[in-house]
């Protein structure tokens, strides 16, 4: 028995954090901002009015500076997953290979060309065939997010795969099981619809601070009619979508959502906590204390969300490490204690297994595999994941989500008048940083809400790391981020240049 | 009775079809120029593509400096995290690889 330092895994998943936090800041602004310059595009070709094509060259300009810092980020996660998380990566197989190398080769390719013809092709193409590569290129980057989302749903949810003891591998037995999962599904769309409202969010931010000094007026006026009814739309859709994802961690991942709504002890006709302050230090173990300062909740409304009826059961974090309620599939639930027994059964079959295969042994592990992970645990507390980052995560997300929401029908109902209330404007501008908090917080809510799990009930972070030396892993993470801060600091001066410069004459 | 090979025949000629019009919209959707939707010649031709990327390049103005950017970066990446930070841990054929992992998750619990 080797523990794993546990500081070794903290720092392991800071600087993925950090690095998939960074690596967020360019994604939803490029798939967002990119649909919206397509529709202005669109009505160029349409009316053909030189004003929507300078219109339109502004903003892909935009879009320019921020793919260009985008790209590669990501590339440093992949190395991360060899060098920091290497069982994971060897664990997982081509489930995650397989995704990524379609994403690489299909997506990439893709966008590399469109977006030549995008940024080149002004002069040099027909209207419509330049407004189709602008189209192309906006879905190859759609495309490319579906299938990292793919990846990043099979943690989740793993399906599609079987275990194979003799290489210690997940092979793939259904690739549209894993590309099609549900869980994809409602990742993909919510993840993509939210991004669309980041961008909306950005152009109606920057046309309002054009608009405060004074400048490009016409311009500005004419971005915000379209950010906003596009953003109206896109913060529809982000919230049907994130109501569908609730519902999917409500099948998939109740500890996710019991630590999202700060559930210690479950029931029927649960309430829906709309806001709410945690009690600093409840224990699971005593959820007779009211883990609540104060909350503001919905009825019924998380037994509806989780199975459709106001007097649904739902489990809380007591209930599910406790065990003995009847899930929804009809069985009785094991408690956290017996499902590490199993997942150590399984990982003593791996390794009578790896010491000379006999066929009962296989069975043993094949019979106890859904658990493997569980055999990880030293107690059962280690399944919960910090419930207050979830909680006000998820309450950030959704409550920017109706401030959205709110902000983009205003916008329309205002119309020009908009251009004469300064503090609105001021506020306006002010909300691109916080669509940059909902949307980072809506992955605290995904990502912190399933530890301990780097691959739900399979593989807890203390297998999946690697045995590296705490001290290179802090290394690597400071020097990640002065990396970081250096090139957001020269993102953000090129944007703030260009956004200053303005649009072309016929703008003006 | 139902005639498999006619309709694979079939297929393949809808396919064939298919096909060729990808094709020939694929380049003409590269290579149309400004003027109309007929694809020229001159321009249908490998010259014309790198002249096209070629132009595109030299017009570039602040597309120069985001280059600069994403070349240093590729070079940080590639070079220096890769080969001096972030090497990949495991190491060896696939074999050696598959029994440390074995031995790493059979010894963790
Ligand atoms: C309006 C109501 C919203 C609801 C009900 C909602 C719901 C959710 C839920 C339940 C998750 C966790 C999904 C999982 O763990 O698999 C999630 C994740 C996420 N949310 Fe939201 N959300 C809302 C608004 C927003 C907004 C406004 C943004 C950003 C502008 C956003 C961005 C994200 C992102 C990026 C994720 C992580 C990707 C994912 O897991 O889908 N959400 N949301």
């Amino acid at each position: 028995m080797e523990p794993i330092d546990t500081s070794l895994i903290d720092w392991s998943r800071a600087q993925f954090a950090l690095t998939a936090m960074y690596h967020w800041i360019f994604v939803p602004l490029t798939l967002g901002l990119g649909l919206i310059m397509c529709i202005m595009e669109a009505i160029y070709v349409r009316t053909g009015k030189e004003f929507w094509k300078a219109t339109t060259r502004f903003w892909m300009k935009l879009f320019g500076i921020n793919f260009a810092m985008g790209v590669a980020t990501g590339i440093i996660l992949e190395f991360e997953f060899g060098t920091n998380w290497s069982n994971y990566s060897w664990f997982v197989g081509d489930i995650f290979g397989a995704p990524l190398a379609v994403e690489g080769i299909v997506a990439f390719f893709l966008e590399a060309t469109f977006i030549a013809l995008m940024f080149f092709g002004w002069d040099k193409l027909g209207k419509k065939t330049h407004l189709l590569s602008t189209w192309m290129t906006v879905l190859g980057a759609t495309f490319s997010a579906w299938w990292i989302l793919v990846a990043n749903s099979w943690m989740q949810y793993p399906v599609g795969m079987e275990f194979n003891p003799e290489t210690v591998r997940s092979e793939m037995v259904s690739f549209a099981a894993v590309a099609l999962s549900p869980v994809a599904i409602t990742k993909f769309l919510h993840t993509v619809t939210s991004s669309w409202v980041l961008g909306a969010v950005f152009v109606v931010g920057v046309s309002a601070w054009y608009m405060l000094r004074g400048r490009h007026t016409d311009f500005a006026h004419a971005s915000i009619r379209v950010a906003s009814l596009f953003g109206l739309i896109a913060a529809l859709l982000t919230a049907a979508t994130g109501h569908q994802s609730g519902v999917d961690i409500a099948r998939h991942q109740p500890m996710k959502l019991a630590a999202a709504e700060g559930l210690y002890e479950g029931g029927t006709h649960v309430g829906l906590v709309g806001v709410g302050l945690l009690k600093p230090g409840v224990n699971w173990a005593h959820p007779e204390e009211d883990p609540f300062l104060f909350k503001i909740e919905i009825p019924c409304g998380l037994s509806m969300l989780a199975t459709n009826t106001p007097d649904g059961y739902v489990p809380g974090i007591k209930n599910l490490l406790e065990g003995g309620y009847v899930g929804e599939d009809g069985l009785k639930a094991p408690s956290a204690e017996q499902k590490m027994a199993f997942g150590r059964k399984a990982i003593d079959a791996l390794r009578d297994c790896k010491r000379g295969t006999d066929g009962e042994q296989t069975e043993i592990l094949r019979e106890n595999f859904p658990y493997f992970g569980y055999g990880y645990l030293k107690t059962p507390e280690e399944l919960v994941p910090p419930v207050a980052a979830t909680f006000y995560s998820f309450r950030v997300m959704v409550i920017l989500g109706g401030y959205f929401l709110a902000l983009f029908a205003g916008l329309l109902l205002v119309g020009k008048r908009i251009a004469a209330w300064k503090p609105a404007l001021l506020m306006i501008l002010l909300s691109i940083p916080l669509a940059y908090a909902a949307s980072e917080a809506g992955w605290i809510v995904a990502e912190v809400g399933r530890q301990p799990w780097a691959i739900q009930d399979l593989l807890p972070n203390c297998a999946a790391v690697s045995k590296l030396s705490v001290c290179s892993v802090q290394t690597t993470f400071w020097i990640f981020a002065v990396l970081f801060t250096v090139l957001l600091v020269a993102e953000l001066c090129i944007m703030l240049r260009a956004i200053a410069a303005g649009p072309e004459k016929e703008c003006a | 009775m139902y005639d498999v090979r006619c309709t694979i025949e079939k297929f393949a000629r809808v396919a064939r079809g298919f096909g060729e019009a990808v094709a020939n919209g694929v380049l003409a959707f590269f290579l149309a120029p400004e003027q109309g939707s007929r694809v020229q010649c001159e321009t249908m031709s490998i010259r014309g593509i790198c002249k096209f990327y070629r132009d595109g390049f030299q017009r570039m103005t602040l597309g120069r400096t985001l280059w600069c950017i994403i070349l240093l970066k590729l070079v940080i990446i590639f070079v220096v995290l890769r080969v001096f930070f972030m090497t990949p841990y495991l190491q060896g054929t696939d074999e050696q690889k598959s029994r440390a992992v074995a031995e790493e998750l059979t010894n963790r619990n």
